[in-house]
């Protein structure tokens, strides 16, 4: 039923025909710089991901020169690591990029917020690319209460989250990480394919310090088969389940990096903010957490809201 | 090209035009009014005047709305003239001119159900006749409802499909009847249904029109040399109009794939003319929906519709006043509300659509000329909102509310003059929010107020001069108010006895509105702002010179060059600083020049056209996609800039009992940006301490059978912006029509084939970069496509 309307909607539209396939040029080999510079409530550190376009991944992204200073000060250098330590284990097996790190220590002092940083890459081949990114200033979240320590909420309620302005911010990205729905959406028949999954909620401009979790949550997802899972957590997570969230203040080049630029039928566009021989993000982010369990908040002291009402089922 | 090298250019050309001939002695004229048997003036008759010892027509002229007509400097003699109008039997007066007083004639034209032989055809070519000898430096290029629907079209004669025949049309896909005139965007066509502007005439995102053709007595596009009477877009003009029926009571409807729809035509009784004091009123109704979902809905939903309602009425009153009053009222709606999420997890409802409601009113002069007043409201709307997440919606309204009066009447035997002034206040609310977020939005008023006069001086057979000056002035809301001075200018020379004329004219035009919608995407529907804080006004300096004429017998040709500028046009800043509202719009500049070429034979026999048009358009913007915090200038070709584009229409009439029609079009590939190479999509994760994710799509929502097969998203690096073209695009349509006459009315079935042969044309191309070798697929547009129904008028 589902497909046979999906192609009458389909149908209604006087759609093409698709064209023949045929081989085209050889792309050009670029290198794609991704440099983000995460400042957490005890730490500071960087990370760079070094690759190239495709057909030539992992070519020539070893043993590059990563150095950052703040403005006119000294410049620290980022350490060649394992690529795990960049990216999701799940990478193809012909796709290798270059990992490069810049541990807490190195960071202190640099990594820091409202710190305007340079950034230079010196390519192993010759090249440079360049860019600066101006952290976020500081924030701190005012709800759920007594964050990033542990809280509790009652089940089925929607939890209020604000925060304070972090200067200079053009976005909030809010992660949240949330685990137990497999076993608690079971009896209602509801089929969650990845436990923990991962829902992301967005906030635009410095001033938007709000988002009501879980309902303004995976705005990203609200279309697709995870859309299910969605609805039967609009008005609060079931029980038995608890959330790990991240808010992170984005600067001006890690939201136009994220958010992309215009249509083009071949694939996503990303607005850059590395130049040179090469192209990519130097972004900054400052993150503060938030963790939350289901539970009756009843004479515990570590309770997310004030006042919890559970949400009228909408 | 600088603005003084314009007007230099411009000076020249008037000035070697030097007068030849003249002379005034022993001339007179002819004037009259032509009015029905109630004394209803009639509109657009054809007036032929030839010697009477000769056939061969001498001028030719047509009345206004007032039903006025005027042939002045005949000399002295005998003049034999006639009278064709569809509709109404030919109507013919000798005439003696002996002195220098204009002979004042009156006729009442019979009205006539049967078709005259020939009278069409003579009617139409006399109104181009008649077009040529009256206006001075526009381009304007008309379409009756017989030529539209002969037009092949997609399941049904569609009047905005039709006009990308006409020269200097460019649609860039098949998928939208939306169009651009030389050069200019979309948005700045300025579409009226009799005299009102509508804002986003189509439906499903543009692939048909609002317009239904049985409604519309005729389009005609104005693509350059508008005089100061029209403002409000800086590109063209479209004017449709209604049909109001001859008064007799008559039914046309028809049934295409698409829709069924139906109008109906009366008069008004006397019993309702008495009491309003009314000498003749004549109205027409239409309905028109599409009934595949009502069809279908015993078996499978069909979750979309579309809806037109259309109405005019046409009453003069007993003291000799006309009022018009039209209205509209049409919407889309997809609604998938009602589908169960195991059936389609997009469950949505989704509007849109126009409503217009206008009236006129018109008063002629006794000696030719009239006043006019009018005022109506337009307004376009859009809401997508979602039946699971109330918190997303999608809404846009804009609305245009118009007030104006304008006068026009002859100031002395050679110079006619007009005056007007207009008031409209525009009104706009756009809004795009989900998960607590606001995206895109804004909302804002403003008055436009507009006054213009003019004056032309003409010598008939000799020049035409039209000069007027129009005050634009715009004062929104929020941002300061502006004045635009908007001068215009436009001569026409008549050469060879008057079978051939240059022209040449320039003016100044500004617009207030934009649409923000890309119109890189072949679907897609309007979103309005208005000028001011956030967007600038559009100035365009335009400059077009020209020569038409009549080569011979029923031949007419026409060809025009041009240059434009527009300054103050917009494109969507994607990298805009969420924390300045006022950024969201970047302001650049635009520039297009070409030349017409259109060819046209009206006759007995096979008609038909040809339109050539050259083009090259530009835009220059900031260029954002480049990062750099102060964006650098990209000018590039905007999409509809098609170098070449032709254009040939035949249409065959009562061939083997048939009403043949074809038409050939080709052009010259459309720009498009190719992606240089393509790189893996990371996301950060900030809840595992900022890692990399190069997320897969889950493969069981590809429907594949391997887990580990999901699908990997990929950028794009750009190559210059717009810096390739598609491949040539051509096809050949076809139509074939029968009509039927039975006692009670007549049948017309119809067939229409959209890309005959079934040439790929390219509507996209797809390069994918991670196979080796690197691949490129795409998608075409309208393959091969037979399309029918059936007309049926009684």
């Amino acid at each position: 039923m589902r497909r046979g309307t999906g192609c009458l909607l389909l149908a209604l539209l006087p759609i093409g025909c698709e064209l023949a396939q045929v081989t085209t040029a050889i792309p050009e080999s670029v290198v794609i710089a991704e440099i983000y510079f995460r400042v957490d409530d005890d730490r500071a550190n960087g990370l760079a991901l070094l690759h190239r376009t495709s057909g030539f991944e992992g070519e020539g992204v070893v043993g590059a020169l990563i150095r950052v200073r703040r403005a006119g000060g000294k410049w620290v250098d980022f350490v060649q690591e394992s690529a795990p330590n960049c990216t999701e284990a799940d990478l193809p097996e012909s796709f290798v990029p270059a990992c490069y790190l810049l541990d807490e220590d190195e960071a202190e002092g640099v990594v820091v917020p409202r710190a305007r940083l340079e950034v230079e890459v010196e390519l192993p081949g010759g090249g440079l690319l360049r860019g600066t990114t101006t952290v976020p200033g500081d924030f701190e979240v005012r709800e759920p209460l007594g964050a990033p320590e542990l809280c509790s909420l009652p089940a089925e309620t929607r939890l209020p989250m604000a925060w304070t302005r972090a200067e200079g911010a053009w976005a909030y990205f809010a992660e949240a990480e949330i685990l137990g729905l497999r076993n608690a959406l079971a009896p209602k028949g509801i089929v969650v394919r990845t436990d923990p999954i991962t829902l992301q909620g967005l906030s635009i401009s410095e001033a938007d310090t709000t988002i009501i979790f879980p309902s303004e949550f995976g705005v990203f997802n609200r279309f697709s088969d995870d859309s299910e899972i969605l609805l039967a957590i609009q008005d609060g997570l079931p029980p038995s389940t608890n959330a790990f969230m991240v808010v992170s203040a984005l600067d001006r080049n890690a939201t136009n990096w994220v958010r992309g630029g215009n249509f083009n039928p071949s694939g996503q566009i990303r607005v850059p903010s590395l130049f040179g021989d090469g192209t990519g993000v130097v972004g900054s982010v400052v993150n503060r957490v938030a963790r939350i369990q289901i539970r009756d908040p009843e004479g515990d002291d570590r309770r997310c809201l004030r006042n919890p009402t559970p949400t009228a089922p909408s | 090209m600088p603005r003084h090298s314009v007007l230099l250019l411009f000076s020249i050309l008037v000035s070697s035009l030097t007068p030849v001939g003249l002379s005034a002695q022993g001339e007179g004229g002819v004037e009259g009014r032509i009015t029905d048997p109630d004394g209803v003036p009639v509109r657009a008759v054809t007036v032929v005047v030839s010697r009477s010892s000769e056939a061969d027509p001498l001028r030719t002229v047509e009345t206004d709305e007032t039903g006025y007509f005027r042939v002045p400097e005949l000399p002295w003699g005998e003049y034999r003239i006639r009278f064709l109008r569809i509709g109404f039997l030919p109507g013919e007066m000798l005439v003696r001119v002996d002195s220098e007083e204009a002979v004042r004639v009156a006729l009442t034209l019979t009205p006539s159900a049967l078709a005259i032989e020939g009278l069409s055809v003579q009617g139409e070519r006399s109104r181009a006749r008649a077009r040529f000898e009256d206006d001075a430096g526009i381009t304007a290029r008309e379409l009756s409802r017989s030529e539209i629907q002969l037009l092949p079209g997609l399941a049904e004669s569609d009047p905005l499909r039709a006009i990308e025949i006409l020269p200097g049309v460019i649609s860039p896909t098949d998928f939208s009847a939306s169009f651009n005139v030389r050069g200019g965007s979309s948005d700045q066509n300025l579409i009226l249904l009799d005299g009102f502007p509508l804002f986003n005439p189509f439906h499903l995102g543009g692939v048909f029109s609002v317009f239904n053709a049985d409604m519309v007595d005729r389009v005609e596009l104005q693509s350059g040399g508008f005089p100061s009477e029209f403002g409000g877009r800086v590109s063209s003009v479209l004017r449709v109009e209604t049909d109001p029926g001859s008064g007799e009571f008559a039914v046309d409807g028809g049934v295409s794939l698409l829709a069924a729809r139906a109008a109906v035509s009366g008069g008004l009784g006397e019993s309702i003319r008495e009491p309003l004091g009314l000498a003749s009123g004549r109205w027409r109704f239409s309905a028109r929906r599409s009934y595949v979902d009502q069809l279908f809905k015993p078996i499978f939903p069909i979750p979309y519709h579309i809806t037109d309602l259309q109405a005019v009425g046409e009453a003069w009153t007993r003291g000799g006043s006309r009022i018009l009053i039209t209205a509209y009222t049409g919407a889309d709606v997809l609604d998938l509300s009602q589908l169960s999420v195991e059936d389609f997890p997009l469950r949505l409802r989704w509007e849109w659509g126009n409503d217009l409601l206008g009236m006129k009113w018109m008063r002629p002069f006794q000696a030719g000329g009239m006043a006019e007043a009018g005022a109506g409201i337009s307004r376009f709307h859009t809401n997508l909102g979602f039946t699971d997440f109330d918190d997303t919606r999608f809404r846009s309204e804009v609305s245009q509310l118009t007030l104006f009066a304008r006068a026009d009447r002859w100031l002395g035997a050679r110079v006619r003059g007009k005056a007007g002034v207009s008031a409209d206040r525009y009104r706009y609310d756009n809004l795009a929010q989900s998960g607590g977020t606001v995206f895109a939005g804004g909302k804002g008023d403003g008055w436009a107020l507009a006054g213009f006069g003019q004056a032309e001086w003409s010598r008939p057979g000799l020049w035409i001069v039209e000069a007027g000056l129009r005050m634009e002035g715009w004062q929104p809301d929020e941002g300061e108010g502006v004045l635009v001075p908007a001068p215009r200018l436009a001569a026409k020379r008549f050469l060879a006895g008057g079978e051939f004329a240059l022209k040449g004219s320039v003016g100044r035009y500004t617009q207030f509105v934009h649409s923000v919608r890309d119109e890189e995407l072949p679907l897609g529907i309007d979103i309005w702002i208005l000028a001011g804080e956030r967007a600038p006004h559009v100035v365009s300096d335009q400059i077009q010179v020209g020569v038409e004429g009549f080569p011979g017998g029923d031949w007419f040709a026409a060809l025009d060059a041009f240059h434009r500028d527009f300054q103050g046009v917009i494109t969507n800043n994607l990298a805009d600083d969420p924390n300045t509202p006022s950024d969201d719009l970047l302001a650049g500049e635009g520039r297009a020049y070409g030349a017409d070429l259109f060819l046209e034979r009206r006759g007995e026999g096979v008609t038909g056209s040809v339109s050539l048009s050259w083009l090259k358009a530009e835009r220059t913007f900031p260029d954002f996609l480049s990062g750099a915090e102060d964006a650098p200038p990209v000018t590039y070709a905007p999409i509809f800039d098609r170098r070449l584009d032709l254009d040939l229409v035949l249409r065959f009439p009562n061939r083997w009992g048939w009403d043949l029609g074809a038409r050939w079009h080709i052009g010259t590939g459309i720009p498009y940006t190719r992606p240089a190479a393509s790189y893996a999509y990371f996301s950060p994760r900030q809840t595992r301490g900022g890692i990399l994710r190069w997320q897969s799509v889950p493969p069981d929502q590809l429907g594949r059978e391997d887990p580990n097969e999901g699908e990997r998203p990929f950028g794009v690096l750009l190559g210059p912006r717009n810096g390739e073209r598609y491949p040539v695009y051509h096809r050949l349509d076809l139509s074939a029509r029968r009509r039927y006459v039975r006692s009670w009315g007549t049948l017309t079935p119809y067939l229409d084939i959209l890309n005959a042969y079934n040439q790929t044309n390219v509507l996209f191309y797809f390069f994918d970069f991670a196979p080796d070798p690197p691949v490129r697929t795409g998608l075409s547009m309208f393959p091969f496509l037979p399309t029918l129904g059936v007309e049926i008028r009684f």
